[in-house]
C-alpha cells in the first residue's frame, strides 16, 4: 500500500481505508468474538488479556446506551470498523488534504513537520530525533513510556495490578467497547520520587497510534513522583472512523502528582465518548486539564476518586460548542477519605446553534472529616440559536464539610462590548477579546505552545472559518 | 351545601377522567430523574384509601378579626369560614371548594382540565380523582387586600389519603396575601397520606404572597404540588416551610408568562432523624423580560435525608431573563445526608442566569464566640440556626415568621 | 438450626443466586474456593451483586463493574468505595445455611 497515491474524493478521504487482505478480517465492519480474538492474536497478547477482551465484549452487548447526555441517536455500531490499520500504511497524499485544513494549520501555526502527520498523510513524523533523546533520558530515570501493547508484553505484573481497576470493563457501554477492542494509547510508569521535567506528549512517540479510535492509556505515578502527560492537539484531526471511545486510567500513589492535559479538536463527524478517571491516594494530587473544541458529540467527565487522606483533585475544563456540536462535559469528584479537597473550574462557549452542557458529580461519603470542595461553572452563549445547560449533582453524607457550587450563564456583556468598541475595535475584535479573556484563566494552565495554538484556534472558531 | 352525589356533572366527569389516568399510570420509578433519590416503592401507597370526596360541611360563619378572611378545615371538613364585610362587598370570594364548584364552574373547570392534562405523575392524577376538601380564593381586578387570608388545614387519619386543594385566582392589578398551614391534629396517631395541590393564576399586574407551613405527624406522608402562572407585570412571592411528615415530596412549578413577571420562590426546611424530604422548584421562563429568584435553606440533623432539586429553564424566546437559584444546606450532625441538584437549561443568550449551592455545618468560630460569652452549646447552636433561617423570613407576616422559627426551635430542642 | 436460616439446597446453587435472610437480600456465590454470601445490594448504586460476573474470587457488579472480595466483602475495584457485608455460610446435608444476624463487620 505504501507509495500508492490514488485520487480520492474528500468524503472518502475522511472515512475510507482499505483493510489488509487477511482472511481473518472477513467482515470489515461490525464486531464479534472473531475480530476480538484476531486483535488479541495480532498483538501477541497473553491469555488473560484475551479473556479480558472477550468478557468486555459480552458486557458491551448487554449494556444499555446512556439515557442521558448528548444525542447519540445517529451512532450506528454496525457500521464501523473496529480495527484501524496503523498510521504507517495510509495511502493519502498531501495534495489531497482539503485547502481549509491546510489553512487552519497555517493560521494556528502548526510546524511544517507536524502538518503532514496530523493530516494522516503517510510521512513519518520528523521529530523522531527529538523523541529519541527524550526517551533515553526517561529510561535512565526508570520511567516507562510506551504503548500499552508493549507494556502488556514487557511489564505484565505492573499492568495486571492496575489495568481495569480504575475503570472496570463494566463501567459503561463505551468503556466496555474500549476494553474489548482497545488498540494503542500510552502506558506510563514513573518510579518513586522521580519527577519527569518535560511533559510527555502522545503524538511524539514513534509508534504513534495516538489518534486511534480506541486508545487505552494507563498512567501509574509511584510514591512522590510527578508527571505531566499531554494528549491531542489543537489542530483539527481527521479521524479514521467516526467513533472515538478512549479509556484513561490514572493511579497517583502516596504523595504523587499527575497532571493530564487534553486538547481535543476532532473533526465534526466524530463521536467522542471517553471515560477518564484517576485514583488519588494519600497526599496525592491529580489535575485534569480538559479542552473540548471539536467533535460532533462529546461525552467526557474527567473524574477523581480521592481515596487517601490529604488527597487533592482539580479539573479545569474548556468546552467550545459550535454549529452542529454538542459538548456534554464536566467532572466528577468522589471524596472517600477525610482531609481531601477538590476544585472544578468549567468554562464553556456556545455559538452558531451549538449546545454545551456541564454535568458533574460531587460526592462525599459518610463519616468523613474536613472535606472541602468548590465548583465554578461559567457559560457564555454567544447568540440566540445556541444553548447551555448545567447539571451538577451534590451528594453529601458527612457533616464536617464545606461545599460550594456556583454556575452562571450569560452572553457577552453589552457594557464590555460597548466599551471596547468605543476604543476603536470592531464588534468582532471586541467579542474575541472578551472571549479570550473569559477563557484566559484556563488557557494559562497550558504549556506555552498549546496556549498559543489554542488562542489562535479560538480566534478561528470565532470567525467561523474553521473547517 | 352540596353532597358528593350532588357535585356538578363537570366535576364528576373530571374525576372519572382523572381516575382513568390514575389507573393507566404507574408509580414513579427511580429511573426517572425527578424521582431518582426518592424511592416510592416501599411506601405502601396502594394501601391508602382516599377519604370521601368533598364531604358536605356546615362551616360556622365567623368574623375574621384582623385578617381579611379565614377558612378552617378539620379532618377534611370545612368547619369555619369568615370574610370581612368590606371585601365581601367588593366582590372577593373565599369559598370551600364544594360551594365554589358551582359558582366558579368556568374558571375551575378550565383550571382542572389543564392541570389534569399536564399531570406528569400518578399522585397528581390521584389528587384530581379524589379531591377531598379545599378552598377557592377569588379577588376581582384592581382590589388590593392588605391583611392576610388564613387557610388552616388540620389533617387527621390513619391509612387514608386526603387531597386538599387551594385555587387562587387574582384579577388584573389585584393584590392579596395568604398564609396556609397544614398540620396534624394534636395527638393524632398519624399514618395518613396528604396529597395536596395549590394552583395559582395571577392576571396582569397582580401581586400574590403565599406563605405555607407543613407540620404533619411523624408517621404521615406528604406530597404537594404548587403550580403558578405569573402574568405580565405580576409578582408572586411563595414561601414553603417544611417541618413534618416522615416522607415529603414537594414541587413548586412557576411559569413566568409575560414581560415584567417576577417570582420569588423561597423555602425553609428542617429535616430530623428518620425524615426524608425531597423538595423541587422550577422556574420556567417562557416570556422575555421576566425575573425569578429562588432561595431554599435547609437544616438536616443526623439521620435525616434531604434532596433539593431546582431547575431554571429558559425557552428560546425568553430574552432578557434574569433568574437566580440558591440552595443552602446546614448539616447539624453526623449521619445526615443532603443532596443538592440545581440545574440550568438555557435556550437563549440574552440572559442572566446563575445558581449556587453550599453545604456545610455551623461555623466553629461563631459557636466558640457565643460560648465564650456564656451561652450553653445548645443555646449557641439555636441562636446560629435561627440566624441562618431569619434572613429569608424577613418579609413574612409576623405570625408566620414566629410560627416558623418556633417550629425550628422546637425541633432543635427535641433533638438535643 | 438455631440462628441459621436455610437458604437453598446445594444443588440449586450453580454459580450465583439471590436469597432473603432476615428480610435482607443476600447473594450466594459458588466458586472453586467454596460458597460465599454477601449483601446482594451493591454499595455504589442500587444493583444486585447476584447478577454480577464472578472472576478470581471477586464479584463484579453488573451496573458499573465495582469489585468485591467474595470472602471479606472488601471493595477491590472502583467505582464503589464502601465494602458490602458478609454472611456466614455452611453446608450441611446438601443444604446451604446462612447465619442469621451474624453479619461480620467488614
Amino acid at each position: 500500500m505504501k507509495g500508492q497515491s490514488p485520487v480520492v474524493e474528500i468524503a472518502e478521504y475522511q472515512h475510507g481505508y482499505h483493510f489488509p487482505d487477511e482472511s481473518v478480517f472477513k467482515t470489515k465492519k461490525g464486531l464479534n468474538e472473531e475480530i476480538v480474538n484476531a486483535i488479541s492474536h495480532r498483538k501477541e497478547e497473553p491469555e488473560w488479556m484475551r479473556q479480558f477482551r472477550l468478557r468486555s465484549l459480552a458486557a458491551f452487548r448487554k449494556k444499555p446506551m446512556p439515557n442521558w447526555g448528548a444525542d447519540l441517536s445517529d451512532l450506528d455500531f454496525e457500521n464501523l470498523y473496529y480495527y484501524a490499520r496503523p498510521q504507517e500504511q495510509q495511502s493519502r497524499s498531501w495534495e489531497d488534504v482539503p485547502a481549509n485544513i491546510k489553512e487552519t494549520f497555517e493560521r494556528i501555526g502548526i510546524p511544517e513537520a507536524e502538518r503532514k502527520f496530523l493530516a494522516g498523510v503517510g510521512a513519518q513524523y520528523d521529530s523522531e530525533m527529538v523523541y529519541h533523546s527524550i526517551k533515553e533520558d526517561l529510561t535512565k530515570q526508570g520511567v516507562i513510556f510506551t504503548d500499552p501493547e508493549t507494556a502488556v508484553r514487557e511489564h505484565p505484573d505492573l499492568v495486571k495490578q492496575y489495568f481495569g481497576t480504575v475503570i472496570p470493563y463494566l463501567d459503561n457501554k463505551f468503556a466496555a467497547l474500549n476494553s474489548a477492542v482497545w488498540s494503542g494509547g500510552s502506558f506510563v510508569y514513573v518510579p518513586k520520587g522521580v519527577k519527569v521535567e518535560i511533559p510527555l506528549q502522545a503524538y511524539f512517540r514513534i509508534n504513534a497510534k495516538s489518534f486511534g479510535q480506541f486508545e487505552r492509556t494507563l498512567i501509574i505515578a509511584d510514591e512522590g513522583s510527578f508527571v505531566h502527560y499531554i494528549e491531542g492537539c489543537t489542530a483539527p484531526v481527521y479521524a479514521t472512523e467516526s467513533l472515538h471511545s478512549a479509556v484513561v486510567e490514572i493511579i497517583a500513589l502516596e504523595g504523587a502528582r499527575v497532571r493530564y492535559t487534553t486538547i481535543q479538536n476532532w473533526s465534526n463527524d466524530v463521536y467522542n465518548l471517553v471515560t477518564k478517571r484517576a485514583v488519588a491516594h494519600k497526599d496525592a494530587i491529580v489535575e485534569w486539564v480538559d479542552g473540548n473544541i471539536g467533535a460532533k458529540r462529546t461525552m467526557k467527565y474527567p473524574s477523581i476518586w480521592l481515596m487517601g487522606e490529604g488527597a487533592h483533585g482539580e479539573v479545569l475544563s474548556i468546552a467550545f460548542a459550535g454549529k452542529g456540536q454538542e459538548q456534554d462535559t464536566g467532572a466528577k469528584a468522589v471524596h472517600a477519605a477525610s482531609h481531601t479537597s477538590s476544585i472544578v473550574t468549567a468554562k464553556s462557549i456556545s455559538r452558531g446553534g451549538g449546545i454545551s452542557s456541564y454535568r458533574g458529580l460531587l460526592k462525599v461519603n459518610e463519616g468523613l472529616h474536613d472535606v472541602r470542595s468548590r465548583v465554578v461553572c461559567d457559560a457564555l452563549i454567544l447568540d440566540e440559536k445556541s444553548r447551555s445547560n448545567t447539571y451538577p449533582y451534590m451528594e453529601i453524607d458527612s457533616d464536617d464539610v464545606s461545599i460550594e457550587h456556583e454556575a452562571r450563564v450569560s452572553r457577552i456583556s453589552e457594557d464590555q462590548l460597548f466599551y471596547l468598541m468605543s476604543r476603536g475595535m470592531s464588534e468582532q475584535e471586541a467579542s474575541l477579546m472578551i472571549v479570550s479573556g473569559f477563557l484566559d484563566p484556563l488557557v494559562k494552565q497550558l504549556p506555552m505552545e498549546y496556549a498559543v495554538e489554542l488562542n489562535r484556534l479560538i480566534e478561528l472558531e470565532m470567525e467561523g472559518t474553521v473547517g | 351545601m352540596m353532597t358528593a352525589a350532588a357535585e356538578p356533572v363537570w366535576m364528576r366527569t373530571l374525576r372519572s377522567k382523572a381516575r382513568a389516568r390514575f389507573e393507566g399510570m404507574k408509580w414513579p420509578a427511580t429511573s426517572e430523574e425527578e424521582w431518582r433519590r426518592t424511592d416510592v416503592s416501599r411506601l405502601g401507597l396502594d394501601s391508602y384509601v382516599p377519604v370521601p370526596a368533598l364531604t358536605p360541611a356546615c362551616p360556622r360563619e365567623t368574623e375574621p378579626g384582623a385578617a381579611a378572611a379565614v377558612i378552617r378545615f378539620q379532618a377534611n371538613k370545612c368547619i369555619e369560614v369568615g370574610l370581612a364585610g368590606q371585601w365581601r362587598e367588593a366582590g372577593v370570594r373565599l369559598l370551600p371548594l364544594d360551594n365554589a364548584l358551582e359558582e366558579f364552574e368556568a374558571p375551575l373547570h378550565t383550571l382542572y382540565e389543564k392541570a389534569l392534562a399536564d399531570a406528569d405523575n400518578r399522585f397528581l392524577a390521584w389528587h384530581y380523582a379524589s379531591l377531598s376538601h379545599g378552598a377557592l380564593i377569588w379577588v376581582p381586578p384592581g382590589l388590593e387586600i392588605k391583611e392576610p387570608i388564613f387557610i388552616d388545614f388540620e389533617e387527621d387519619g390513619t391509612g387514608t389519603m386526603s387531597a386538599p386543594h387551594v385555587a387562587v385566582l387574582l384579577g388584573a392589578g389585584s393584590r392579596a396575601s395568604v398564609v396556609q398551614r397544614i398540620a396534624a391534629r394534636k395527638g393524632a396517631p398519624g399514618g395518613m397520606l396528604c396529597n395536596a395541590v395549590v394552583d395559582m393564576r395571577l392576571a396582569d399586574a397582580a401581586g400574590l404572597q403565599y406563605w405555607e407551613q407543613q407540620e404533619l405527624a411523624p408517621t404521615d406522608l406528604y406530597v404537594r404540588h404548587v403550580r403558578a402562572e405569573v402574568g405580565r407585570d405580576s409578582t408572586l412571592r411563595h414561601f414553603d416551610a417544611e417541618f413534618g411528615a416522615r416522607w415529603a415530596k414537594t414541587r413548586v412549578d412557576c411559569s413566568l408568562d409575560g414581560p415584567g413577571a417576577e417570582a420569588f420562590l423561597d423555602g425553609a426546611y428542617y429535616c430530623g432523624a428518620g425524615q426524608h424530604m425531597d423538595l423541587r422548584t422550577v422556574q420556567r421562563h417562557r416570556s422575555p423580560k421576566a425575573t425569578s429568584r429562588a432561595v431554599y435553606k435547609g437544616a438536616v440533623a443526623g439521620g435525616g435525608r434531604t434532596i433539593f432539586q431546582g431547575l431554571i429553564e429558559v425557552a428560546p424566546g425568553a430574552s432578557g431573563t434574569d433568574a437566580y437559584l440558591t440552595n443552602r444546606n446546614l448539616i447539624l450532625g453526623e449521619g445526615a445526608r443532603s443532596d443538592s441538584i440545581p440545574t440550568l437549561k438555557i435556550g437563549n443568550n440574552d440572559v442572566k442566569c446563575s445558581h449556587g449551592s453550599t453545604t456545610g455545618r455551623l461555623n466553629a468560630e461563631e459557636l466558640f464566640y457565643l460560648e465564650s460569652r456564656g451561652l450553653s452549646d445548645a443555646d449557641a447552636r439555636e441562636m446560629l440556626v435561627v440566624g441562618y433561617f431569619e434572613d429569608i423570613l424577613t418579609l413574612a407576616p409576623v405570625g408566620f415568621k414566629a410560627g416558623a422559627l418556633a417550629a425550628i426551635k422546637g425541633r432543635l430542642r427535641a433533638a438535643a | 438450626m438455631d440462628g441459621w436460616v436455610r437458604a437453598a439446597s446445594a444443588e440449586e446453587l450453580v454459580s450465583t443466586m439471590s436469597v432473603t435472610v432476615d428480610g435482607a437480600p443476600v447473594a450466594l456465590f459458588r466458586t472453586e474456593e467454596g460458597i460465599f454470601a454477601l449483601d446482594d445490594v451493591c454499595s455504589h448504586e442500587y444493583s444486585l451483586l447476584s447478577e454480577g460476573d464472578v472472576w478470581a474470587g471477586e464479584v463484579y457488579c453488573q451496573k458499573h463493574g465495582s469489585r468485591f472480595d467474595l470472602r471479606t466483602g472488601a471493595v477491590t475495584g472502583l467505582p464503589a468505595t464502601k465494602p458490602v457485608g458478609t454472611w456466614e455460610v455452611k453446608v450441611e446435608n446438601g443444604e446451604i445455611w446462612i447465619a442469621s444476624r451474624a453479619r461480620k463487620p467488614s
